[in-house]
């Protein structure tokens, strides 16, 4: 049984269907990606099973049983950080997990409250308000609001939007965890689809309100191409061996000797070698998938 | 767990700033008008009695804490309301402004349980600010000025109101008040389930209260029909109390018209919340 | 003017008359005279338009010649004129002229009227007509008219301190002039269209009940000083 089944949901504001056909299941246990580019309703989908707006149409159903008719069980049973966790900024991080616990449908004791705050690495900040708290730590104290109540599923929308780097590589970190240590089920929803291929195993894409693609990481990304952007010493022999050896390929010089090569095949391992071989300087190969390239690839077939 | 939040309402509005306001600005306007009468009080009384000072002696201590309280009661009940907007105005769409709609949304508790625990802290807030305007004027000037006979000026003459018999009145017309504004505690939060941010809700809960007040002065028969079912009529109605005989039918309808104004803007609240799309 | 005009008139009425009318005074005054001081218990009843007030108690202090006070607990209404002012002012013999008048029943007393006009122009009283039984030479009734508190009516009735001249009971009329509204100050809600709408002057009347006279006791002067 799918812990979360999402049946030709729809939702329209107005004259604007902003949802009008998706459908998914997210089974236990599943690092669930939930992709598509901007504007292609997944936060108004993620919403719908928040129940943070009221579907137009569909059903939807977590643990077998419609959230509509049990909100408040399903809800006690989920943990979500939606785009950005918001808190009482005048309140500090350990009063925050406070009035979040009270109202989570379970008993949680302060000593729980205190791992969690240690669990994000928070400990020793717990005392501070939040206002002085940098969009990383907010991120941090989010998911351990979203864990506190120990949850059976975590949903996390886009939850390194606006992060720097080493926050984004956090955030990853503790999906990571949550995935291997605390053997929770995630739907993380994204539209990096790098961000998606290294840490969930299912996903579902969708466009402009519908529903793209679903299933197995893996599987659905290994018949697409897969891009490569190279930096090289020397230009012209690179573009030589290109023309030589794959001239069906389209190889683009996007800046100073750096390349974008758009594959059909796998071919990766070989022609790297070949670019080795030519003597172009083979300075660094950095394999690229576009989402967009992608979704195109998709709505072709 | 409707408990539970209404805790964490209190312990919201109990560790924000703007909840001090009020109280703060409050009892600053209390003391200012203590100080006023102290140093100049004898000038007010002599402007009450005046009409009859050529021909009569009011004879006894008229400048007391009984008629300081009254004073004060009548001269803040406009501006107590502004104050309570200014809290439970920013109650909804404060958490909307700042987000945390999302995070209390997703939560286990209905969006009617949000409402109504928003809905019995404002209910508190306004029960301590009533208690602190009442312990203030009554008490704080008591102490000042001594205690004594009331004398109520009203538009048909004067009416002086033995010092034993004002006890329960006082008791009673805070209890009137209080119910005054509890609607306008209500209107606000009502206000600010419409609303993103608390600017808004507290500017439109005091246009209401403005303008109604205004509708209720004019001289104009064709609002007479509306006049007496507006809020606004009834939030003096703590004054009656001050009157003799005691005007018991008028205040009861007083009481049953400010409650249904409670119960009609408290259920536009709920269902407002209810059907909100929260997208913020 | 006017006051001259009545001089003149009492002038013709002549001496004689005057001279009843002021041994009629001085009786009363022979009286008033025994009286070094007095301290009462006074029971307030004022039905006055326009303002509407509980009985109320006090207590009242005198002593010679000009010291008087009321003390209340609560807030007593009591007549600008006449309960203090009226003594002194027949005291001073020299300060008036005594013109008498008709004979009136008054209370089944038998009275006769003085007529009192002062002699200097800055007095508040104009006119203080007096109503005296020869046979007790006690004061039943007082009309006096005033610079500006217009008539006012007094009527006096005794028990047991007739041999100082002090009442048991005061009935006081009084002018009331229409009130007027200090709009900034009344804030009713409620319309008073439905209540009693009144003249442009009314009459009122004040009450005085004297019970517990205590005369000669001897008062403090510290009594008479003001609180405040």
């Amino acid at each position: 049984m799918p812990l979360i089944e999402v049946q030709h949901l729809q939702k329209k504001f107005g004259a604007f269907q902003a949802v009008k056909d998706v459908s998914f299941h997210v089974n236990e246990g599943d690092v669930f990606g939930f992709l598509g580019p901007n504007g292609a309703g997944k936060s108004t989908t993620i919403r719908c099973l928040l129940s943070l707006i009221r579907p137009s149409g569909g059903t939807l159903n977590f643990f077998g049983k419609s959230l509509n008719e049990n909100r408040s069980e399903v809800l006690s049973r989920v943990g979500c950080i939606i785009e950005k966790p918001d808190f009482y900024k005048y309140l500090s991080a350990q009063r925050n997990l406070e009035i979040f616990a009270r109202i989570s449908g379970k008993d949680i004791a302060p000593r729980q409250i205190q791992e969690m705050l240690d669990f994000v690495g928070l400990n020793g900040r717990e005392k501070d308000k939040v206002s002085g708290f940098s969009h990383g730590m907010k991120q941090r104290l989010g998911i351990a609001q979203t864990l506190l109540h120990n949850p059976d599923i975590v949903i996390l929308d886009e939850p390194t939007t606006g992060l720097d780097p080493q926050g984004i590589i956090e955030v990853r970190n503790l999906i990571l965890r949550l995935r291997d240590e605390q053997k929770k089920t995630v739907l993380l929803s994204s539209h990096q689809l790098s961000e998606i291929e290294i840490i969930a195993n299912r996903m579902v894409i969708i466009n402009q309100g519908r529903t793209i693609v679903e299933g197995e990481v893996h599987e659905l990304l290994e018949k697409q191409s897969l891009n490569l952007e190279v930096f090289v010493e020397n230009p012209s022999k690179l573009e030589d061996m290109m023309q030589r050896l794959y001239p069906q390929l389209v190889t683009r010089l996007l800046y100073k000797s750096t390349y974008h090569i758009e594959m059909i095949e796998d071919v990766r391992l070989e022609m790297i070698q070949r670019m080795v071989e030519s003597g172009c300087g083979l300075k660094s190969v950095i394999p690229k998938r576009s989402l967009e390239d992608f979704f195109i690839k998709m709505t072709e077939k | 767990m409707l408990l539970k939040n209404t805790y964490n309402e209190l312990l919201k509005i109990a560790t924000k700033i703007r909840s001090y306001i009020g109280i703060g600005a409050l009892t600053l306007l209390i003391f200012i008008v203590l100080f006023a009468m102290k140093a100049d009080g004898k000038s007010y009384v002599g402007f009450v009695t005046a009409s009859f000072e050529q021909t009569l002696s009011f004879n006894g201590k008229i400048l007391n804490g009984n008629l300081i309280a009254f004073i004060i009661m009548q001269m803040l009940i406009v501006h107590v309301p502004l104050l309570i907007a200014l809290v439970t105005g920013d109650l909804l769409s404060g958490e909307e402004a700042s987000g945390t709609v999302r995070m209390l949304a997703t939560k286990p508790i209905s969006r009617t349980g949000i409402v109504f625990s928003k809905w019995i802290a404002a209910t508190v807030y306004t029960l301590i600010m009533t208690f602190w305007l009442g312990f203030l004027s009554l008490f704080v000037a008591k102490w000042m000025f001594g205690t004594g006979d009331l004398i109520v000026l009203n538009s048909n003459g004067l009416l002086i109101l033995a010092e034993y018999d004002l006890g329960w009145r006082f008791v009673f017309s805070l209890i009137v008040a209080f119910l005054a504004l509890w609607t306008v505690a209500t209107l606000a939060l009502a206000f600010s389930a419409f609303a993103k941010n608390s600017v808004g809700p507290i500017v439109s809960t005091m246009s209401v209260i403005i303008l109604f007040t205004i509708i209720g002065t004019l001289d104009v028969s064709v609002f007479d029909t509306i006049k007496p079912f507006m809020f606004t009529t009834h939030m003096a109605a703590w004054r009656s109390i001050f009157e003799d005989p005691f005007p018991l039918r008028e205040i009861i309808e007083s009481v049953v018209i400010l409650t249904v104004h409670i119960v009609a803007l408290l259920t536009i609240t709920i269902v407002r919340f209810n059907k909100k799309d929260i997208t913020s | 003017m006017r006051k001259l005009s009545i001089l003149v008139l009492v002038s013709l009425v002549g001496h004689t008359q005057a001279q009843t009318a002021n041994a009629l005074i001085e009786s009363v005054l022979d009286k008033i005279n025994l009286v070094n001081d007095y301290k009462a218990e006074l029971q307030i009843k004022a039905v006055i338009p326009f303002i509407k007030v509980p009985i109320a108690n006090a207590t009242i202090y005198y002593k010679k010649t000009d010291k008087f006070k009321v003390e209340s607990k609560g807030i007593a209404i009591l007549p600008k004129q006449g309960l203090s002012d009226l003594t002194g002012f027949l005291t001073n013999t020299k300060s008036y002229s005594a013109v008498l008048g008709e004979e009136k029943t008054i209370n089944e007393h038998k009275t006769k009227l003085v007529s009192v006009l002062p002699s200097a122009e800055n007095s508040e009283i104009v006119l203080a007509k007096v109503y005296i039984s020869p046979s007790d030479a006690l004061i039943y009734r007082t009309v006096l008219t005033t610079k500006s508190s217009g008539t006012l009516s007094i009527d006096y009735e005794y028990n047991h301190n007739k041999q100082y001249a002090l009442p048991s009971k005061l009935t006081f009329t009084v002018d009331i002039k229409k009130f007027k509204m200090p709009k900034s100050v009344a804030s009713d809600i409620r319309n008073n269209d439905d209540k009693k709408k009144y003249k442009e002057n009314e009459k009122g009347t004040i009450l005085l009940v004297f019970t517990n006279y205590e005369v000669n006791k001897g008062l403090s002067d510290a009594i008479f000083k003001e609180d405040q």
